[in-house]
């Protein structure tokens, strides 16, 4: 044994233990490298969450708003007892005479996408098997609901055009549909007509099911 | 007190020592001497002693010591060998010291060196010392903690400090130890013959009587005699000039002239201040055997590097030295090492640790955040289904209110032919219309068919029916007719947008 081995052999010695140190330290900061990547993404899929859960939110708020400012220009159920009496008043003043007023009741607005949605929920439903979850459901699923009142009346053409006018003229939202005007030979120049007026508003299925 | 360089002689009867200090940057021989010394050095103690007892009479401050060995105990040897690897040499040469009766079955250590001798072999000069003697004059020298790395088997150095005229074929020298002399022959640098005598100045000089002592030189001179003769005539191109003579000069006063005579050769004292660069203080006495103990002072001031190396010895001494430093460097290296890794480890494990409990966390965090907004994303679902919903209905109401029906009243009545009288007309929600009237001639029908088809209201008219009848004798057409009903809504938006 000589010095320059002893020396050869602690360099040795010495080197290898370092590449150990050097190794386990590489493995070590490899797995910390990987641990911090897996941080990092279940880290942004945390704020990306919140951040979603902050947004619908707001767009509920957003939603609750806007169903408010639509139910501006929606009937009531207090509104419709002074609303019927209005449209006496209005007959009284453009000089007709209701000879027959029926109101039916609230009915949910079919359009072509819409029954084509009710149809498609109304068959989750019945596959749901929990009828209170169907219940809950329906009690939160809001629809656009019109009342159709039948109305007949007698009076002049002219008539008839200024109590139209008036009624289209209310803030609220309505429609006049199926308009008929009978004119009756011994009768002339007063005319008869019919015309189904429709009032909305925003009903809960369950609301409408239940009357 | 200045700090100096002690050179010491351990022969088999005396101590020798020189002293030297620095004056105005060259050594000066400031003391020497010697101490009789007939004990066992292989005691403990001894040698140790020997020094701090030296030390203290002489006064003196050592920085270095400087040792030479020429005991019984030492040999130095010529052989001639056939050329060889390094490590078979070893081995021959191990075989040659084992032939010598003093190291047989005895430990020993040697160092050696080769000549050239001819073209196939070498010879080769070695000196072998025991063991024991070895390892207690190393320890003891280590027991006075002055720094020792040098030492010399006298006098196998001494060759190459020597004033040599180069101008000169053969050199010679003459060292006569106390129980032992040796002849050196060298030429060029190398040594061309070592003759080993075992008569001293300790047999020259302790014969009982004069008859005696003449009678021992008349010998020892004789077998010098020999030995040259015989190199001489075995090398008969060369000249030995003169010979170098290295004695006690003091126990044997005038023996260089006395061999001189002998030898018939031109003998040289070699005294202390013939050595070059070695300045001698004028007031002491140097005999020129101190030249042993100065040897290997000289080599360290000189800087020069001995033919025999002046730490050869030292070597195995200083290993397990070496061993134990470079180890402790290398455990200090470890430790460093370890422990730099260790913390970073440490901490990159810590952070680890720690990133993995928060990923666990936020996993965590997820799924109850999930599980707790799972009904929010269920009421999101909805009101957009609701709201999609409510978008249709309420486009679907806005088509259904695509006339005002004062406005189609106000156009139907402007619009209508006078001499025609509608008897009832129906408006359906799909935007079907239906006239039902009577005129009196088919002129005022058709106008009323192209009243339709120009009509901002009306538009697709056509008959559903045309029939005759008679009223009080007059001739009457009554008619249906069939048209849709324009979106005027759409129409204000068009106009609005031209």
């Amino acid at each position: 044994m000589t010095q320059k081995k002893i020396k050869k052999y602690s360099m040795t010695i010495c080197v290898l233990f370092a590449l150990t140190y050097i190794v386990i330290g590489g493995f070590n900061y490899k797995n910390l490298f990987e641990v911090k990547q897996d941080w990092q993404a279940k880290n942004g899929e945390y704020v990306r969450l919140q951040k979603k859960i902050k947004e619908i939110k707001a767009s509920l708020e957003r939603f609750e708003i806007e169903k408010e400012e639509f139910q501006q220009y929606l009937f009531s159920e207090k509104d419709i007892p002074a609303f019927l009496e209005g449209i006496s008043e209005y007959a009284y003043k453009a000089n007709v005479n209701i000879t027959d007023m029926k109101t039916k009741r609230f009915k949910p607005v079919k359009s072509a996408i819409g029954a084509a949605q009710a149809k498609v929920r109304g068959r989750k439903m019945k596959k749901s098997p929990s009828k209170k979850k169907s219940a809950q459901s329906k009690q939160k699923f809001l629809t656009l609901a019109a009342m159709p009142i039948n109305i007949k009346l007698e009076g002049d053409y002219s008539d008839f055009f200024d109590f139209l006018w008036q009624l289209e003229d209310f803030k609220q939202l309505l429609t006049i549909s199926d308009v008929e005007i009978v004119m009756r030979e011994k009768e002339y120049p007063k005319l008869k007509c019919a015309f189904i007026l429709k009032i909305y508003s925003l009903k809960s299925l369950k609301e409408i099911d239940s009357r | 007190m200045k700090k100096g360089l002690l050179g010491i002689e351990v022969s088999d009867v005396f101590m020798r020592y020189v002293f030297l200090e620095k004056e105005s940057g060259s050594y000066v021989i400031t003391k020497a001497g010697e101490i009789s010394s007939k004990v066992d050095i292989t005691v403990p103690g001894v040698i140790s002693g020997e020094i701090f007892k030296l030390i203290q009479n002489e006064d003196i401050s050592v920085e270095k010591i400087f040792l030479a060995i020429s005991r019984k105990e030492t040999v130095i040897h010529q052989v001639v060998l056939p050329k060889m690897k390094p490590a078979e040499l070893e081995e021959v040469i191990s075989g040659e010291i084992e032939k010598i009766p003093a190291f047989y079955h005895r430990n020993y250590d040697f160092i050696f060196k080769t000549y050239p001798f001819n073209k196939n072999k070498r010879r080769v000069v070695f000196a072998v010392l025991a063991r024991n003697v070895l390892d207690a004059v190393l320890k003891e020298v280590e027991n006075t903690r002055i720094f020792c790395r040098d030492l010399d088997v006298s006098p196998l150095n001494l060759k190459d400090i020597l004033p040599i005229d180069k101008s000169a074929d053969c050199e010679s020298l003459l060292v006569v130890q106390d129980h032992r002399s040796h002849l050196f022959l060298f030429q060029d640098n190398h040594y061309k013959l070592v003759y080993r005598s075992s008569i001293g100045v300790d047999q020259l000089t302790t014969a009982v009587s004069d008859m005696g002592k003449e009678h021992t030189l008349g010998n020892w001179t004789g077998e010098l005699k020999r030995a040259l003769k015989s190199y001489l005539q075995e090398n008969k191109d060369v000249e030995i000039s003169r010979v170098w003579m290295v004695w006690d000069e003091q126990r044997a006063p005038k023996l260089d002239r006395r061999i001189g005579a002998v030898l018939g050769m031109n003998v040289e004292c070699l005294y202390l201040n013939k050595i070059p660069k070695v300045q001698v203080k004028k007031d002491i006495y140097l005999n020129p055997i101190y030249l042993l103990a100065l040897t290997p002072v000289i080599y360290y001031i000189n800087k020069q590097k001995a033919p025999f190396p002046l730490d050869h010895f030292f070597r195995s001494f200083q290993l397990k030295k070496y061993f134990l430093r470079v180890a402790a460097m290398a455990g200090i290296f470890l430790l460093l090492i370890s422990s730099i890794f260790q913390i970073a480890n440490k901490n990159i494990i810590a952070q680890s640790d720690k990133l993995t409990k928060e990923t666990k966390k936020i996993t965590k965090d997820i799924v109850s955040l999930k599980a707790e907004s799972r009904e929010l994303f269920m009421k999101q679902k909805e009101y957009k289904a609701i709201r999609q919903s409510l978008v249709e209905q309420a486009n679907f109401v806005k088509r259904l209110n695509r006339v005002t029906w004062s406005e189609v009243l106000a156009v139907v009545a402007d619009e209508l032919p006078e001499n025609m009288a509608l008897t009832s007309f129906k408006f359906k929600e799909a935007g079907k219309a239906d006239f039902k009237g009577d005129s009196l001639d088919m002129e005022t029908i058709a106008g009323l068919m192209r009243q339709i088809d120009e009509s901002v209201v009306l538009e697709k008219g056509q008959f559903d029916f045309l029939k005759e009848d008679e009223i009080e004798g007059e001739k009457i057409y009554r008619f249906g007719i069939k048209a849709r009903l324009q979106d005027l809504r759409k129409k204000t938006d068009d106009t609005k947008k031209d």
